[in-house]
């Protein structure tokens, strides 16, 4: 997802520590069993996928979020709270649907705040992989030459130009070092979701 | 021009990245429905490069892909992953054992047949569950007509393009 938005993460924690830190918070989600603290906590790592930089498609994920809830309440179990047609829906069936709904879209946004492009992954393979970056980014920045009525055409000549480049050279992957004020952050957004886990919820609504 | 094979390799693995990030920026009307535009590069790789290099163009496509999209962390990162292995298996398979049976529609075809039925099953058992066939039709039938329009493109693009050609006559000893 590119976007020329401004990741505020960036300046505050390295890319290696932004991933351990989010993988953190995706298990702390991971394990939250209340649907409604679940919604607030996708809530929640929506707003931060949008600190991120990243631009959040809400139609999308509310098509994904329905979809799933749909095909779940095809298999009925629980209280029966309507009837259309053959459809029954039912609180166990539509609370699960939900639920695995939530589920999958608070880790997709847990993903895009956590995930930095410039991670740089370890041995031969991270080498590799920085190696098809610098040519990604030599792509991508003659993105506009290519004419909708010439595409073939335009894409052929931007891969001649392309592999004439130097070799050896590697995209810049330049990033800051994590700052205090990062870490702060970071802690007090952990112990908010760790806080969810261990906060009483006798006075939610009981859904089942 | 690319020196070596790994080279050559890591230019296709930067063109699925392109692909990839083009595709992205094409609205999708429903989640469940892609082009797969970042295939085009392993197609074209099928004739130039050892098994070993495919794989790793498949391992940048899906890594990658997850870094530039924020998505290696998530669902969909096993999906893609699984997806793309299946996918890049049956194309090698394919492409190997047809050698002029097959052409490249076919390859492209199968791929995406089996990409999309690795991905059907796995929404089967981690998301929709068993009421997931309900939809295995329309994917399967958007997954070969994304298959055919990925292969014809990869066809004109092989019959056209000068620099594939030159790579070709660089890095095969196959005729175009």
């Amino acid at each position: 997802m590119r976007s020329s938005r401004i990741d505020r993460f960036e300046p505050l924690l390295s890319p290696g520590v932004r991933f351990v830190w989010g993988t953190s918070l995706l298990v702390l989600f991971l394990l939250q069993q209340n649907p409604i603290l679940k919604l607030a906590l996708v809530c929640l790592f929506a707003v931060m996928a949008t600190v991120a930089g990243k631009r959040i498609r809400y139609g999308y994920f509310a098509t994904l979020l329905i979809s799933i809830t749909i095909f779940n309440l095809l298999t009925p179990y629980g209280q029966v709270l309507l009837t259309i047609g053959p459809l029954r829906i039912t609180t166990g069936a539509l609370v699960a649907g939900a639920t695995k709904g939530l589920t999958i879209v608070g880790l997709i946004f847990a993903s895009l705040f956590t995930v930095s492009r410039y991670l740089v992954l370890p041995g031969s393979f991270g080498l590799f992989l920085a190696r098809s970056f610098f040519y990604f980014e030599r792509l991508y920045s003659e993105k506009k030459q290519i004419r909708r009525d010439h595409v073939i055409q335009d894409i052929d000549a931007i891969m001649e130009r392309v592999s004439n480049l130097e070799e050896g050279e590697t995209a810049p992957r330049g990033h800051s070092p994590t700052t205090g004020k990062g870490i702060l952050i970071a802690v007090i957004l952990l112990l908010v979701v760790a806080g969810t886990i261990a906060m009483p919820t006798g006075f939610l609504p009981h859904l089942s | 021009m690319p020196t070596d094979k790994r080279e050559l390799a890591a230019l296709l693995g930067g063109l699925c990245l392109f692909f990839s990030t083009i595709e992205y920026l094409i609205p999708k009307p429903v989640p469940y429905i892609r082009l797969g535009l970042a295939n085009i590069p392993i197609l074209l790789g099928l004739d130039l490069l050892p098994v070993g290099y495919i794989f790793l163009i498949t391992a940048v496509k899906v890594i990658g892909q997850g870094l530039l999209n924020g998505t290696f962390a998530s669902y969909v990162f096993l999906f893609s992953l699984s997806g793309s292995i299946a996918s890049t298996c049956v194309m090698i398979l394919a492409h190997r054992i047809g050698r002029n049976a097959i052409s490249l529609l076919g390859v492209s075809i199968l791929g995406a047949l089996a990409s999309n039925a690795v991905q059907i099953l796995l929404s089967i058992q981690f998301i929709f569950g068993s009421n997931a066939r309900i939809i295995a039709p329309v994917f399967l039938g958007f997954g070969t007509a994304s298959g055919i329009a990925m292969g014809i493109f990869a066809l004109v693009f092989v019959r056209r393009s000068k620099w594939y050609q030159a790579i070709h006559a660089k890095f095969s000893n196959r005729p175009v």
